[in-house]
Order: C-alpha cells, then sequence, then structure tokens
C-alpha cells in the first residue's frame, strides 16, 4: 500500500484541487429535480458549450432518429431529443469532456466510458421498470466510477500499479485499488460528489454501489448496483479483461423484476450504447 | 410440463427452466422463477445441498441442417466460455449469479433473431 506516500487524507484533498464541474453541467444536475425547466431554456445554456452542443448535434444527426435533413442547431437538436435525453447526454457529454486529455498507462479511457454509458443506459431502464427517477438513475450510472477518474488523473503513476496489481492478482478492480491505495474509487466518488454539490442519496449511492444495503426498500442504490453488474456481463466496453462483480443477491430481489424484462432491457440498451457511444466518443 | 428432477443427475431435459424461484435456509434468493437449467447450474444447487427442483420442460427446437448445428454448436461455446470467463469471480467464490444464464439466454436468442448470420 502507498499511503505513506499519499495518505489518504491526501488523496480526499486532492479531490479539491481537481478542476470544478463546468457551470452548464452542474446546472443540468441541480436542474433534474426542476419541473419548471423547458426543452428551450436547456438548449440555450447548452449553446454556449462548443463542445457539448456538438455532441448533441451528432447524437441528433445519428441514424438511431433517421431524419432525412441535416439537424444543424441546438435548439433544433433540443426538440429531436426532447428534455430527458438532452439533459442526460449533456451531463454525460460535460463530464466526458472534463477529463478528456488525462494519460494512465494501462488505463483505457474508451472501455472506461462505455461501461459508465451502458451502465446508465440500463439505469434508467431498471428505473423506469420499477417507477423510480429516471434521470437520476441515468445520471448515476455515469458517475458510479467517477473515483476511477480522480484516482488515474491525481495519482496516474499509481494508478498504473493498480493495473499492475489486477492483472496480476485477476481480482476486482476495487480490491487492487485498496491494496495501493487504502481505499477505492467508491470512497472517492462519493467525496467528489459532495464536492460537487450532487444530492445526499447520488453521494451515498455511490459510496456504496459495491455493496448495497442487506435490509431496506428498492433503492437507485440497488437500480445502480444491478446495472453495473449487467453492464459488465452485456461485455459492451470492449475490455478482455472485464470481470463481473459480486452480485448483490439481496438488491436483486428488491428489484423483482421478471427475466423477460431483463432480456428486453438487454435488447434496448445494446443498440442505444451503440448510438450513444459514437455520438459521445468519437 | 412440469417434472421434478434430481441435481446429481446428468440425465436431464435439454429445454428446461426452473419451475418456481428456489431460497436458501435463510430465506435469500437463489434462484428466480424461469431460469434456464444447466450442468453449472445443477452442480451449484446440488453443493447448496439441494436435491430436487421443479423444472418446466419446453421444446422449442426447430429442424436445422447439420453444418447450422455445427456452427450453433461452435457460437454456444464460444458464448459459454466468455461468460464463465467474465464471471470467474462469482463462479471461485461459488456465488449463483442469475445474470449468467440471463445473459447466455439473451445472446442465444439474438443469435436466432439476427438476420446476418452471427458466424460469418
Amino acid at each position: 500500500m502507498i499511503t505513506g506516500h499519499h495518505s489518504i487524507e491526501n488523496i480526499l484533498q486532492r479531490i479539491h484541487e481537481l478542476p470544478a464541474l463546468p457551470a452548464v453541467v452542474r446546472e443540468l444536475i441541480q436542474s433534474l429535480d426542476d419541473v419548471r425547466v423547458s426543452t428551450e431554456d436547456l438548449a440555450a445554456k447548452l449553446s454556449y458549450d462548443q463542445a457539448i452542443a456538438a455532441k448533441m448535434l451528432r447524437l441528433a444527426n445519428s441514424s438511431f432518429y433517421g431524419l432525412a435533413r441535416r439537424v444543424t442547431s441546438i435548439e433544433e437538436s433540443a426538440a429531436i431529443l426532447g428534455l430527458r435525453t438532452l439533459r442526460s447526454v449533456a451531463i454525460a457529454a460535460g463530464l466526458v469532456n472534463q477529463f478528456s486529455g488525462v494519460h494512465c498507462r494501462g488505463f483505457d479511457f474508451s472501455a472506461f466510458w462505455k461501461h459508465v454509458i451502458c451502465t446508465a443506459l440500463i439505469a434508467r431502464e431498471l428505473a423506469r421498470s420499477i417507477g423510480a427517477d429516471e434521470d437520476a438513475a441515468f445520471t448515476l450510472g455515469l458517475v458510479h466510477d467517477i473515483g476511477r477518474l480522480v484516482l488515474v488523473t491525481a495519482y496516474s503513476e499509481s494508478y498504473s500499479q493498480v493495473i499492475e496489481y489486477r492483472a496480476m492478482h485477476d481480482c476486482q478492480i476495487y480490491a487492487a485499488e485498496r491494496h495501493v491505495f487504502g481505499l477505492d474509487h467508491a470512497d472517492v466518488g462519493a467525496r467528489l460528489a459532495e464536492h460537487w454539490h450532487f444530492a445526499p442519496e447520488t453521494v451515498s449511492a455511490i459510496a456504496i454501489h459495491h455493496r448495497p444495503p442487506v435490509e431496506g426498500h428498492k433503492s437507485l442504490v440497488d437500480v445502480v448496483h444491478v446495472a453495473d453488474n449487467i453492464a459488465h456481463a452485456l461485455d459492451l466496453s470492449s475490455s478482455k479483461e472485464d470481470m463481473v462483480p459480486e452480485l448483490s443477491i439481496h438488491a436483486w430481489a428488491r428489484l423483482r423484476l421478471p427475466s423477460d424484462c431483463y432480456l428486453k432491457i438487454f435488447e434496448s440498451v445494446e443498440h442505444q450504447h451503440d448510438v450513444l457511444c459514437r455520438s459521445l466518443l468519437s | 410440463m412440469i417434472k421434478i428432477i434430481p441435481t446429481n443427475t446428468d440425465n436431464f431435459p435439454s429445454h428446461a427452466r426452473l419451475a418456481e424461484s428456489l431460497q436458501d435456509v435463510n430465506g435469500n434468493l437463489l434462484m428466480q422463477e424461469g431460469a434456464a437449467i444447466t450442468p453449472d447450474i445443477l452442480r451449484g444447487l446440488r453443493e447448496r445441498g439441494i436435491a430436487v427442483v421443479r423444472v418446466d420442460v419446453y421444446s422449442d427446437e426447430v429442424t436445422t441442417p447439420a453444418s447450422v448445428c455445427n456452427d450453433i454448436e461452435s457460437y454456444k461455446k464460444d458464448i459459454e466460455d466468455r461468460l464463465k470467463y467474465l464471471f470467474r469471480s462469482a463462479t471461485g467464490s461459488g456465488q449463483i449469479n442469475p445474470l449468467h444464464h440471463l445473459v447466455f439466454e439473451y445472446r442465444l436468442q439474438g443469435a436466432a433473431h439476427d438476420n446476418r448470420s452471427p458466424f460469418d
């Protein structure tokens, strides 16, 4: 463990030195609960962020929407995508941009983003199936592993040791992180979410997404935990050494979804995942 | 057709699903109703002290040329191998992850429904 070199306090302190979340993304996240926000309001805000606006245009022009003509304005994209998709995808685009340009030996950024986008899409479908907040579930899916990016950004050399340790011991990534740092991406991600003023439920769900409670009612923690498992199992991240984490049978049982519901979700998500990754990651 | 089969048999129906959810002695869900029955599943249940299970035997087999059958078997084997690798942590710790068999079923359905040959 290298905590003598980087104490846990130091690691957590570094979170505060990371760049703040872009204002537009912060506003989008904070607007999740605000029913007064309109598609037009969001489009106007997004038009000021060229990188996000470009990704929205790419998505609206994708084969998924099958338009005969080319969409050229963010306002038009907003009308096509709708409020929910616009907001969710803009948050994803903002996060992808926030961590672009970071390098770490052995860390596959493309596989990372493919995994979190898949988790977000599945979380949204699961939330819809159980009557939970779809947008909150999508956002939680996007940020559930954000702690990995913090560690990669702030300690890229040490994170390479995590990747080597994991390869050598064929263990879960969080076990390798604990070995090297003395804490894992869930701890760090929760602190970052707190720093970024995410809702307390999101902070807590990030912290325990690998170990949902044994008892209690179904919640977004169960949704993101099962979504994370499914995302690994569907194998869409193109990561050869991927490993499905341990599934909490309690979280699984609390969702109480029938097999055919899962099969439909798998099919729907695979198609959406391809389109969304092309728009956000290219 | 509902049948009761022992978990220590190698001679179980090839198209069978669990007819009712299974729970352990503490009431924790082990497997959900409808999960496909495979040799690995039966072995896992046997190791947990479950002697028999109620299964729903069905048949949706279609007549298929032998060469296609070979391709399908090979495709099925590839899927099985990849899923075994992805779920190695659960398998190693003796956990039965219901997703393992759901994703397997989904991949096989996909191959059957896809107009393009998955074997090209």
